[in-house]
């Protein structure tokens, strides 16, 4: 649908991509297609999570409730995602939809015994969903060098804990431990202009107190070039200190600062259940995969016009 | 590990309670024994006299009765709050008979069980380390300080009293109404003898200016003439007491002296008209008008028992006649004084004039009253087996006296009676000297620790003045400063009524030691610096107001200059700070005075009272008071300039000059100085008040909200949670411990008893939810675990209860497989269950899957002995437990109440019943209570709010610097008005905290405690260092639209509590239910599955406007809509009778034959059912018609 004939093309820059972190900018769009990107990333991209323990023996401290809802929160490597089916998707029973873990501790020592998601037996047919930082039990460990794992309950001597539990797939609308993420977000690039003409009016130290007066030290004086120059325009936060200085000053207008608002700094920090570079991309597909689903709903003879 | 011990600052929280109560096994029960006077009779054979006293009160140790072989013996409190019994031991009194002219019999009579205090000197629990607290099973920071009575735990709720041995001036109307020549003026003594036991005598001042004495016995009033009680005492002529009465006049120029004289004159006139000069005349006078009320031997003479009447009823705690004659005059002068104008008023509603009535006090009040009249009951009853058959009463005879001694009360029943009701019980309670008969005892609910320990720091005015409706008792009085806390008290009806001490106060518990040594000691201290010892009565009083007298307890012992009066003070003072030096550890760098060890000095209690009332015309009574006595309340302060502490009393406080950290530098005037100081702000504030973070920034009605509700948090009851059974217990799943905290915060332990959250605030109007009180809390913290609760039930299954049956938990045989269908709710809802895996996965179909074995019915929840499985989940309604009937052979199954699934947390066996066989088990339920819309929660500031929406993570404003989405959102409007800053003081320091890892002090008045810190500049400074911005706004960004804020948000971690009112305990929904039978129209109340009623105004409102279909719907539809025919020719609504139709009976009567076998509706009346019209009535209306007809009235209704 092209109404008016001028069609934004969306960029994406990735400035920085590691496997749990991604940060790029999305320019050439709007804020609703930036913030909706941001909502599928937080939401709708699906992961596995456990959804289903059955307790077998629970003597510890813990009730049965609280352990299977600590259980849900794990994360699991959701490679595997891709794969499977969720219990909305599910159609027949060949469908790849569940994973099978276990898990059988007893205290059988004096002092405390910690139970961790390295305790968990996997799924022997599907051994890649495991949860993150995880070590095989049994397989000898390097504390310092390997993270212990997530606690679950920790025992007393003669306390036991058997149960299955059964990981599916899921988004996190429907529940937080579906959430490929610890936060998804973007922030206005903010725009910075300066007044070179009004700016020299000002005095060296009147310069360095304005370059001061910003907390987030956006503003730096350069001392060759006697100049007040835009240092790192992201870390400003919109707190308008400057701006109040300026005007204390009697200089107002010599700083201009807006939100662009096409162009959006995006930070993903991923919880390792997925790379983040692959939540990008499926949120992506999933939002596609939305509009695609809308533009068929809708009435085709809008086409004609 | 060295021994670690339970915190001193708890254990000091319920150090009256304890102390009080050992008081009270040791000495206290001593003394009840030795001030119960003896009852006497004659034998009528042997014309013996005999004499029956007590002697010797032994108290043991909690025992087990049951206890088999060489097992430990020991009862512990653990054993008693599982199996629902007492906590108690046995009491064991001597009786001693005396026969006239041989030597007495002495047996040992046990007196039941009386229940013991846990921790104090016969709890095992007494001295332990945490370590072996938790081995008994016991919280590792265990207080004790209370009773366990059938399982419950049970206080003894500190009571106020009107001050012991202190002479006030009374102005009452009530007084008028004494007499037709009563004035409302009088003084008034509360007496105490030294087993705690009291006695009021009062001083009424009459209209023709003569003064009339009160005293009660078993509360009757009787009054004599002041002067023949004066008389009484010692021989003194009408010249000596005229003397003695015009020289305690105030000597100045508004002419006291002469209407000082003028009234003695009078009264000593009032006492001549009675015709007893001597005092043997007025001793037999007395002695023989009360010979019978006191029920006095008759071998007494009228002398005799007129002392006797001077020695049980008129100042007890005086044991010579001279000193209560010293004291008579004390108190006349002051009556005179007051009818003057020489002094002023006491006012009885102000501290300065209260002590606290203890639970050893009210034990010992108790127990004397309660063998008292056991002695009497023992009389009776030789005296009525003398009267039947006076050969068989040989009281020398331990069978007989054994037999006679069944009368004997069982003490033990009595107290745990008290104890378990509140009640002094009945007959008791006349003889007692106390306000009111019930209402004593409370119980400590462990709904969370604030709750818990505020129940022993609270102390009642008495349940006479929540009746009454002036509210002049409710006043905060400045003359409470420091004892009481001004912030920590309910609203509503027991508003200033029931008040707690401050974390500071202390309670004196026992009189000292050696109390005779003590006083003269201090008499002698104080003759030493200046007083001239000698009383009223011994010589003419020096004059007033050059001279004021000393009084120690009561007891008049000497004069002192007026000049030198305050450097006899100041010198006790300093006695007093180096004894509490000595005491309790002297502080680093105070000289303190020199106490040579054998000194007079060294007796003088740390806890004397040294209440200097100097001369003011109009003021109180001048004096030097000093108390030793027990139940006054105590505080510390530093004395200046030293810096030692003392401790001072609520009488001494109102006439020091004491500094606030943040007061004036001197005290009002240039001429009076400073002679205390508070030792810390905070010192006014009780424990739970003093855990409000920056409450000084507060408006003063939230902090006392904030008391309330931080008394009514879900937080952590209790850390033995599987070795109690309280009925009711709310625990929250994840609390934290808070990130901005005062210092009192760790000083109590609270962290091991956490209640709340740090969430992450923002304070918004953000979608409309969070309107009026109303918050929104982000969903995914929810689900991520946030105020995640549980409710824990104990239910108590007792076969033995169920009278005349012989039942023993076994499990139901199966009849039939188990029905497939889950079960409903009572309003037919199913409840929510986990989305089932597929019926062919593995969850289902695996071999690792549990699968009851259906060996007996309800297998999945009930085990083969019965009882339910450890983490069964029992819907409402479903059996989780059943017993077998061995007579009858039939199955009782036992439900789970209420609308709620519960999981079987825990099951306990309780052993001790008689019959073989389990007969008792504790099943601990749980029930979830995770947040829900309607749920309430509140910050530590006094700001509730209900739950109003759980808001989607992605919906939620988020920071674009950092992608914070809040926890909970609250609307801004909240604060203007309540002016709450405490809590967004909170916020921008935790915030700052958070960011730098580390907790925030947030204790109240620190600048006034002289810290020149900037908390909210230090916190600025730090968020300014970490990229924010430095007020505590953040820009924030739209969850919905992805657009900025207009304005900064203000965001920080608050600390919420989540209050115990849940939705879940209080929705009440019905469309159509239970109905009342007779009108049939709906029940109410939400146990009953009711509904609410939709009353007149309710109505008015809905036809205001115009929506008649509601109304219809509401008063008719869902309520008691009823079809029925009426006659349209007789216009009745009450003939319509169904008659078999004339086909029907030919055929035969075929009941639910369908169609041909219907009975057809007739008027009996008209004899024909074709005018019968069906119409839809309330069945109310019928019911009012068939009223009516009952009493000969038709009614015709017009059908058209």
């Amino acid at each position: 649908m092209q109404r008016s004939g001028h069609r934004r093309i969306p960029q994406v820059d990735v400035r920085k991509l590691d496997h749990k972190y991604c940060e790029f900018v999305l320019s050439n769009t709007d804020a609703s297609a930036a913030n909706a990107l941001r909502r599928v990333m937080l939401a709708e991209v699906p992961t596995i999570a456990i959804d289903l323990v059955e307790i077998e023996i629970n003597t510890t401290v813990l009730n049965d409730e609280f352990i299977a809802h600590r259980l849900g929160l794990i994360p699991l490597v959701s490679h595997a995602v891709h794969g499977m089916k969720s219990v909305f998707e599910g159609a027949d029973e060949e469908d790849f939809m569940e994973v099978e873990l276990s898990l059988s501790v007893r205290c059988m020592s004096e002092g405390t015994l910690d139970v961790t998601s390295n305790d968990f037996l996997l799924d022997p047919l599907h051994p890649e969903v495991h949860p993150i930082g995880y070590v095989p039990p049994g397989q000898p460990v390097d504390r310092s060098r390997v993270e212990p794992g997530i606690l679950i309950v920790k025992m007393r001597r003669g306390q036991e804990l058997a149960l299955r539990a059964v990981a599916r797939k899921g988004i996190g609308r429907d529940h937080a431990k579906w959430s490929p993420v610890a936060t998804a977000v973007f922030q206005y690039m903010p725009g910075v202009m300066i007044n070179r003409a009004l700016m020299d009016t000002l005095t060296e130290a009147q310069k360095k107190d304005l370059c001061a007066s910003d907390p987030s030290h956006m503003l730096e004086y350069n001392d060759v070039t006697q100049q007040v120059e835009v240092h790192n325009v992201e870390a400003y936060h919109y707190d308008g200190e400057c701006l109040a200085k300026a005007v204390e000053m009697k200089k107002e207008g010599v700083l201009v600062i807006k939100q662009l608002q096409d162009k959006f700094i995006f930070r993903v920090e991923g919880t390792g259940v997925l790379p983040a570079q692959d939540v990008v991309a499926t949120a992506m597909d999933v939002l596609i995969a939305k509009l695609r689903n809308l533009q068929e709903a809708l009435p085709q003879d809008d086409e004609a016009g | 590990m060295g021994f670690l011990a339970v915190p001193a600052a708890l254990e000091e929280l319920v150090r009256p309670h304890i102390d009080s109560f050992d008081y009270f096994l040791s000495e206290g029960l001593e003394r009840v024994v030795q001030e119960l006077h003896p009852v006497e009779f004659e034998h009528s054979l042997t014309k013996k006299q005999y004499r029956v006293w007590f002697e010797s009160p032994v108290v043991g140790r909690p025992v087990k009765d049951d206890a088999v072989g060489a097992a430990d013996k020991r009862l512990f409190p653990r054993d008693c709050r599982e199996a629902g019994t007492t906590y108690k031991a046995a009491l064991h009194l001597d009786l001693v008979i005396a026969e006239e002219g041989a030597p007495p019999v002495r047996l040992q009579q046990r007196m039941g069980q009386l229940p013991i205090m846990v921790k104090s000197r016969a709890c095992y629990l007494r001295n332990l380390s945490q370590p072996q607290l938790v081995a008994r099973r016991e919280e590792a920071v265990e207080m004790g300080g209370y009773f366990i009575c059938n399982g419950i735990e049970r206080i003894i709720r500190l009571l106020v009293q009107q001050r012991r041995h202190y002479i006030m001036a009374l102005r009452r109307s009530a007084f008028r109404k004494r007499g037709s020549n009563y004035t409302d003026l009088g003084t008034l003594i509360r007496c105490v003898r030294p087993d705690e036991t009291s006695a009021t005598v009062r001083c009424h001042y009459l209209t023709d200016g003569s003064v009339n004495f009160a005293f009660a016995i078993r509360r009757s009033e009787y009054f004599v003439p002041v002067g023949v009680v004066l008389k009484c005492f010692v021989e003194v002529s009408d010249r000596e007491l005229f003397g003695y009465l015009a020289a305690s006049a105030l000597q100045d120029a508004e002419g006291g002296g002469a209407f000082v004289a003028e009234r003695a004159e009078q009264l000593l006139r009032a006492a001549a008209a009675t015709g007893l000069r001597t005092r043997a005349q007025c001793l037999e006078h007395l002695g023989r008008h009360f010979r019978g009320t006191l029920d006095l031997p008759a071998r007494l003479t009228d002398l005799q028992a007129g002392e006797a009447l001077l020695e049980r009823c008129i100042f007890v705690h005086l044991p010579r006649p001279a000193e209560k004659f010293a004291l008579l005059l004390v108190m006349t002068a002051k009556l005179l004084a007051l009818a003057s104008g020489a002094c002023g008023e006491d006012n009885p509603d102000a501290l300065p004039h209260h002590e606290a009535l203890l639970p050893g006090a009210l034990l010992a009040k108790f127990t004397a009253d309660q063998l008292a009249s056991g002695l009497a009951a023992f009389r009776e009853q030789v005296i009525r087996d003398l009267e039947r058959a006076p050969e068989s009463v040989n009281l020398r005879d331990e069978a007989y006296i054994k037999r006679a001694a069944d009368r004997l009360p069982d003490i033990g029943r009595k107290v745990e009676y008290l104890l378990n009701t509140g009640n002094l019980g009945t007959g008791s309670g006349s003889n007692i000297d106390l306000s009111q008969a019930s209402g004593f005892t409370i119980v400590a609910e462990k709904l969370n620790f604030f709750r818990y320990m505020s129940h022993f720091r609270c102390i009642h005015r008495g349940a006479y003045f929540q009746e009454l409706r002036t509210t002049a008792v409710r006043k905060l009085l400045p003359d409470s400063w420091g004892f009481m806390c001004p912030v920590h008290t309910p609203d509503g009806s027991p508003c200033g009524l029931l008040l707690h001490l401050t974390a500071t106060c202390r309670v004196a518990t026992a009189p000292p030691g050696e109390a005779d040594s003590v006083q003269a000691a201090i008499a002698m201290v104080a003759a030493g610096l200046g007083m001239v010892p000698g009383a009223p009565g011994t010589c003419a009083p020096p004059p007033w107001p050059a001279y004021i007298g000393v009084q120690l307890d009561g007891r008049c012992i000497g004069w002192v200059a007026a000049g030198r009066a305050a450097g006899l003070v100041a010198h006790l003072r300093a006695i007093k700070a180096a004894r509490l030096a000595a005491e309790e550890g002297p502080l680093p760098g105070v000289q303190y005075a020199d106490i040579p060890p054998m000194s007079p000095e060294a007796l003088v209690p740390a806890d004397l009272e040294v209440a200097h009332i100097p001369h003011e015309r109009g003021g109180a009574y001048p004096g030097i008071f000093l108390f030793t006595s027990p139940a006054r309340l105590l505080r510390p302060v530093a004395q200046l300039p030293r810096g030692g502490r003392e401790l001072i009393g609520s009488l001494e406080q109102t006439y020091l000059s004491i500094r606030c950290p943040d007061g004036l530098p001197s005290a009002g005037c240039a001429a009076r100085a400073f002679t205390h100081a508070e030792t810390h702000p905070t010192a006014m504030l009780s424990v739970v008040a003093s855990l409000t973070p920056f409450s000084d920034f507060n408006q003063s009605p939230r902090n006392m909200y904030q008391c309330q509700m931080g008394k009514q948090t879900m937080g952590t009851p209790a850390l033995a949670l599987q070795y109690r059974s309280d009925t009711k217990m709310y625990r929250l799943q994840s609390p934290q411990t808070p990130l901005v905290r005062t210092q009192r915060y760790s000083e109590y332990c609270m962290d091991e008893f956490p209640s709340g959250t740090n969430m992450i605030v923002a304070v918004l109007a953000y979608t409309g939810y969070d309107m009026e009180d109303a918050m929104i809390l982000n969903a995914a913290a929810v689900q991520r675990g946030l105020a995640h609760g549980s409710l824990y039930k104990t239910e108590t299954l007792d076969l033995s209860e169920d009278k005349g049956k012989q039942q023993v938990f076994a499990p139901e045989k199966a009849r039939s497989p188990p029905p497939a269908e889950r079960p409903r709710g009572a309003f037919g809802q199913r409840f929510p269950q986990n989305v089932p895996a597929m019926p062919s996965s593995a969850a289902v179909t695996g071999v690792t899957r549990i699968q009851p074995q259906a060996a007996h019915a309800n297998a999945d929840r009930v085990d083969v002995d019965g009882l339910p499985h450890v983490g069964a989940v029992a819907y409402p309604d479903q059996a989780y437990y059943s017993a077998l009937d061995q007579v009858t052979g039939r199955y009782k199954k036992g439900k789970v109440k209420g609308e709620e699934v519960a999981t079987v947390e825990q099951v306990a066996l309780v052993g001790g019943g008689r019959q073989p066989g389990a007969q008792r088990a504790n099943v601990l339920l749980r029930f979830n209570r995770n947040p829900v819309v309607g749920d309430k929660f509140s910050s530590r500031h006094g700001q509730k709010g209900v739950l109003s929406q759980l808001w989607p993570d992605i919906d939620m404003p988020f920071a674009p610097a950092t992608g914070m989405r809040p926890d909970l959102i609250i609307n801004p409007h909240a604060f203007p008005s309540r002016m709450t800053i405490g809590m967004l003081i909170e916020s921008l320091v935790g915030k700052a905290g958070a960011l730098q890892g580390r907790f925030v002090d947030g204790s109240p008045f620190q600048a006034a405690a002289g810290s020149t810190r900037n908390l909210t500049a230090e916190a600025g400074d730090a968020l300014e260092a970490a990229g924010f911005h430095s007020l505590g706004g953040e820009a924030m960004v739209s969850g919905v639209t992805g657009e900025e804020f207009a304005a900064d948000i203000y965001i920080g971690p608050v600390y919420y509590q989540r209050l115990r009112h849940m939705v879940s305990d209080k929705f009440q929904v019905r469309s159509t239910g239970p109905i009342n039978q007779l009108t049939r129209q709906p029940v109410k109340g939400r146990k009953a599955g009711g509904g609410i009623r939709f009353g007149e105004m309710e109505r008015d409102a809905l036809l205001a406007h115009g929506a008649a279909y509601l109304l219809h719907d509401r008063l008719h539809m869902s309520s008691d809509h009823a079809v029925m025919d009426v006659c349209t020719t007789c216009g009745s609504l009450l003939t319509a009778c169904a008659q078999p139709s004339t086909s029907t009976l030919s055929a035969g009567y075929h009941p639910g034959g369908g169609a041909r076998g219907r009975l057809a509706m007739q008027c009996v009346q008209c004899g024909t059912g074709r005018h019968l019209q069906r119409v839809a009535l309330p069945y109310v209306f019928r019911h009012l018609v068939t009223e009516l007809a009952a009493m000969n009235i038709k009614c015709v209704l017009t059908v058209r």
